[in-house]
């Protein structure tokens, strides 16, 4: 735990240090964080969204906001992937919005709570249809965790990294996921008998 | 396997596997969907952090307009004097001994005791510590706020 911790802090320093070097005017500092940051960030919005011109709209705004951000980024409060994960979740949620808006169904409530568009992709086919609408309809935080882990393969600290909370509360919040989808599958198993 | 922390209505073994195995099912099924990232969009992203300005260049726009004066005048010497390398600190100091020049110039023109004042005694003491031409120090001296 300590050395996972430690190598935390590492990367937190690591990315801290580039946003430095890159507000002193380092162009190479910010190759490197594009190199480590633009593929999750691309993931996450196309995962939100569903769509790959607007996930790469989502994915370029969210890195301005980081290069724009670095002049005045605060060693050591924050990694800034797990600053962008959340400017990039709020960057997809108002696109949502706004989509929703240009339908018809005004009386809709908007989407706080948005569920990643590829889950209604990945429910298209029957194999995996129950499981993604579990999914679906976990709370936020753990399909968040879930899908970080499972769909990203990250470790439970660079998951509570991202979610900005306690290892333990990932382990909490995989663990609660997991037994909730069980139960989801275990229902429709009954249903279908 | 993801570790289960909780223990209250721990998943039996034998269905924790099988949800692991749906789990990585479906990761793969997502992988198989997702686009891929387009090879321009890292070149697009490089473009855009080359178009923010650095912190020296956001010290400069937000300085006073004599101190950005003095900074545009290291970038494009006018008078064939070597341009003055001047990290922030120094070009406060710069523009803090500027003030007080000023200030020491209009009371001294005041007073009468230096009979060029103004802009000359502006003009002499910047040109020990700062790359400043006369017009420069003029404009400084009549117009502060005047665009450089």
């Amino acid at each position: 735990m300590r050395a996972e911790s430690g190598k935390a802090n590492g990367e937190l320093d690591a990315e801290a240090a580039l946003l430095a070097r890159f507000a002193a005017g380092d162009s190479a500092a910010a190759e490197r964080l594009t190199a480590m940051l633009l593929p999750g960030v691309h993931r996450q919005a196309w995962r939100l969204l569903g769509d790959p011109a607007e996930a790469e709209d989502v994915a370029q705004e969210a890195m301005l906001r980081l290069w724009r951000q670095a002049a005045s980024w605060r060693s050591g409060e924050a990694k800034a992937s797990t600053w962008l994960y959340r400017v990039t979740r709020n960057l997809c949620v108002d696109r949502l919005r706004r989509r929703r808006s240009t339908t018809d169904i005004a009386d809709v409530p908007e989407p706080m709570d948005p569920v990643p568009a590829v889950l209604d992709r990945l429910a298209a086919a029957e194999e995996n249809r129950a499981l993604a609408q579990a999914i679906g309809t976990l709370p936020t935080r753990q399909r968040d965790a879930l899908l970080l882990r499972h769909f990203e393969g990250l470790s439970n600290p660079d998951i509570a990294a991202r979610l900005d909370c306690s290892v333990e509360a990932v382990e909490s919040l995989l663990a609660r996921a997991r037994r909730r989808l069980a139960a989801d599958l275990r229902e429709d198993d009954e249903d279908c008998v | 396997m993801t570790r289960d922390r909780d223990d209250n209505g721990a998943i039996a073994p034998e269905e924790n596997a099988a949800l692991d195995r749906a789990l990585n099912r479906l990761a793969l099924a997502e992988t198989a969907l997702r686009p891929p990232m387009p090879d321009d969009l890292a070149e697009r992203v490089m473009a855009d952090a080359r178009r923010v300005p650095t912190v020296a260049q956001i010290g400069e726009l937000e300085a006073p307009a004599p101190i950005r004066a003095m900074a545009l005048r290291r970038e494009r010497p006018v008078s064939g004097k070597s341009a003055i390398p001047t990290s922030g600190i120094l070009t406060w100091v710069s523009g803090a001994a500027l003030v007080a020049s000023l200030l020491l110039g209009i009371a001294l023109g005041i007073s009468g005791s230096l009979p060029t004042g103004g802009p000359g005694a502006l003009v002499a003491e910047l040109d020990l510590a700062e790359d400043v031409d006369l017009a420069t120090a003029e404009t400084f001296f009549f117009e502060p706020d005047a665009p450089f």
